[in-house]
């Protein structure tokens, strides 16, 4: 390749090459009109330089947008996930997925009825008492609610406040909204997993179902004691073990009574008398060491109740050993020792501490 | 600080003229050289390649500077010894071979003189004299274009692929006598008229386009020299069958 010098600089000189380029090179005391065979080309470099930190920039900026694209989906995507669930029981029943902040994110029916109830309905931007107030409309509107007609309302939260706060909530809006025509019954249901299955050692039922603990069921309208299938713990039992967490049972060790129950009425009141008895005194040692918390009621009769199947709720400080406890009725002191290890595998009974 | 504010001053009137670029380099010679002397650790010379090495990366500093790239002569002074250094890499695969002007001992002469000059040196250098006429001409025509050879280095397509487009477009011109008359006359690339007459895109020729006025000016009369030392490139093209 030759290269014939057409310009000169003291910085370069501009060449044109046989292959018709035109080139800045190094200028090596070079003549206008020179003929050369080697060069030394400058680098040309900053066009495409320029170019690149355009690009750079560019995707700096796309991986911002990106990260915000994903930030708020992500934002999104928190709040249009259910946090809570009503229950809405006429005779359809409609399940209502709600937010953090109480819009409704999600309306299914659960049964034939509901769903036929949820039918061309929008639940688009409306709170949760708007909602429930026109399913209802919808309801009476559709027959499916009448006069002196029932509404339950079950929550379900992994929030217990959620439960606790809105129960009362709902119940008030409700009869507010239905002009005291209709009567509502509110349940309260918190989400538990599933427990393990331990087999309890079941009294014959009638011996506590002489003793005020079976009266509990009345204050709820759902399952009363069950048949003590402890394998199987039916969600409305939570129900009932809320009320335990009221009853003097529970001020024995700790004050915190998680459960929306309604305290005052509970039968427990009658059962009062316990607390005053050797309950208290409990022998904490007893108690599995891994859970103070844990009660024995197993070997009681309460045992044999629902209540064991269900609840796992958090087990409290205290452990009281109803076992070991001096007490009058005499099924509360079956075989303390044997069961203790099964107590450990079950949360159900920390209710009872409540 | 002032001073400093001064060079930076100059250098971007320089990136804008061409002229002043010239005198901030004359200005600045003997940093450059200091610079090429302390990378190649012996005194540069006027001679060395290294010297002009130098030169032209101090031309590339001031082109390439931007104020956050901090002061302009510790820029320079980095872009002057990358250079060289590049350079020295390239050198050293033909470290082994030997140079035409070494000399084998004091009083011999160098390898240059043994070899047989093929031209006259006297028909050299008027060959040399014809050839810088047509250069200094070419560049008074292209100076009417308001184009320096600069700018259409500048402006000179670097991929194979785009010269070739180019050398259509210069071929067809060419062979069309009259769109370079009409260049000459109207003062205007006739590039709709090179568009559809070699399919080239538009876009290639616009984006070269002082690189194919260059060479459209080349293409007519009275540029012999310079015409035939490109000619591999239109013959080649001119001779392809259309």
């Amino acid at each position: 390749m030759s290269y014939l010098v057409m310009e000169c600089h003291p910085g370069y000189a501009v060449v044109l090459d046989s292959r018709g380029r035109f080139i800045k090179v190094a200028n090596k005391q070079y003549k206008v009109g020179q003929r050369v065979d080697r060069v030394f080309e400058m680098e040309t470099e900053k066009p495409a330089s320029q170019k690149l930190n355009i690009k750079k920039w560019i995707y700096s900026a796309a991986a911002m947008a990106a990260c915000l694209v994903l930030l708020v989906t992500g934002i999104l995507r928190v709040d249009q996930s259910a946090y809570a669930s009503v229950y809405l029981t006429i005779n359809p029943q409609v399940r209502i997925d709600v937010n953090r902040k109480d819009m409704v994110v999600d309306v299914e029916g659960v049964n034939e009825d509901g769903k036929d109830l949820t039918r061309d309905y929008s639940h688009k931007n409306k709170s949760l008492d708007k909602v429930m107030d026109e399913l209802v409309d919808r309801a009476i509107e559709m027959d499916y609610l009448h006069e002196g007609g029932k509404v339950a309302i079950s929550l379900d939260s992994k929030n217990e406040e959620w439960v606790v706060s809105h129960k009362d909530k709902l119940t008030s809006h409700l009869n507010e909204h239905l002009n005291e025509k209709i009567t509502v019954t509110v349940e309260v249901k918190k989400e538990k997993p599933t427990q393990d299955k331990v087999t309890i050692p079941v009294l014959p039922q009638e011996e506590y179902k002489d003793s005020d603990y079976g009266q509990t069921d009345a204050q709820t309208t759902t399952a009363p004691q069950k048949p003590i299938t402890p394998q199987k713990p039916a969600e409305n039992d939570y129900d009932e073990a809320s009320d335990y967490s009221d009853s003097d049972y529970g001020e024995t060790e700790s004050e915190s009574a998680v459960t929306t129950a309604v305290p005052a009425e509970s039968p427990y009141d009658e059962a009062s008398d316990y607390d005053d008895s050797d309950y208290n005194e409990t022998e904490t040692t007893a108690a599995t060491p891994q859970r103070p918390a844990d009660t024995d009621y197993n070997n009681s009769d309460y045992g044999s109740t629902d209540y064991k199947s269900e609840t796992t709720a958090p087990s409290e400080a205290s452990a009281s050993d109803y076992d070991d406890i001096e007490h009058g009725i005499s099924q509360y002191h079956n075989d303390d020792d044997d069961e203790e290890e099964e107590e450990e595998e079950e949360n159900d009974f920390s209710d009872y501490d409540e | 600080m002032e001073k400093d504010n001064q060079i930076i001053r100059s250098v971007f009137a320089a990136k804008e003229n061409i002229q002043a670029a010239d005198d901030l380099i004359r200005a600045y010679i003997p940093f450059i050289r200091s610079e090429a002397s302390k990378c190649i650790s012996r005194f540069c010379t006027e001679n060395d390649d290294e010297y002009s090495i130098a030169m032209m990366a101090f031309h590339e500093a001031i082109m390439g500077y931007q104020k956050e790239r901090g002061g302009f002569l510790s820029y320079a002074a980095l872009i002057i010894r990358s250079r060289i250094t590049d350079y020295l890499r390239k050198e050293a695969r033909h470290r082994g071979n030997i140079s035409i002007y070494q000399e084998e001992d004091e009083d011999s002469r160098g390898l240059i003189d043994t070899l047989t000059d093929k031209d006259d040196p006297f028909e050299e250098s008027a060959r040399l004299e014809a050839t810088q006429q047509e250069i200094a001409e070419l560049a008074s025509v292209m100076a009417d274009f308001g184009v320096s050879f600069s700018d259409v280095a500048d402006n000179s397509p670097k991929q194979q692929r785009t010269l070739e487009a180019c050398a259509e477009a210069i071929c067809y011109a060419k062979e069309n006598s009259e769109l370079l008359n009409e260049l000459l006359r109207s003062k205007k690339l006739p590039m709709a008229e090179l568009v559809a007459g070699s399919g080239v895109e538009r876009k290639t020729l616009e984006r070269h386009r002082k690189y194919i006025l260059a060479m459209l000016l080349i293409q007519t009369n009275g540029y012999e020299i310079i015409r035939g030392h490109i000619r591999q490139v239109l013959t080649r093209k001119g001779g392809a069958p259309v």
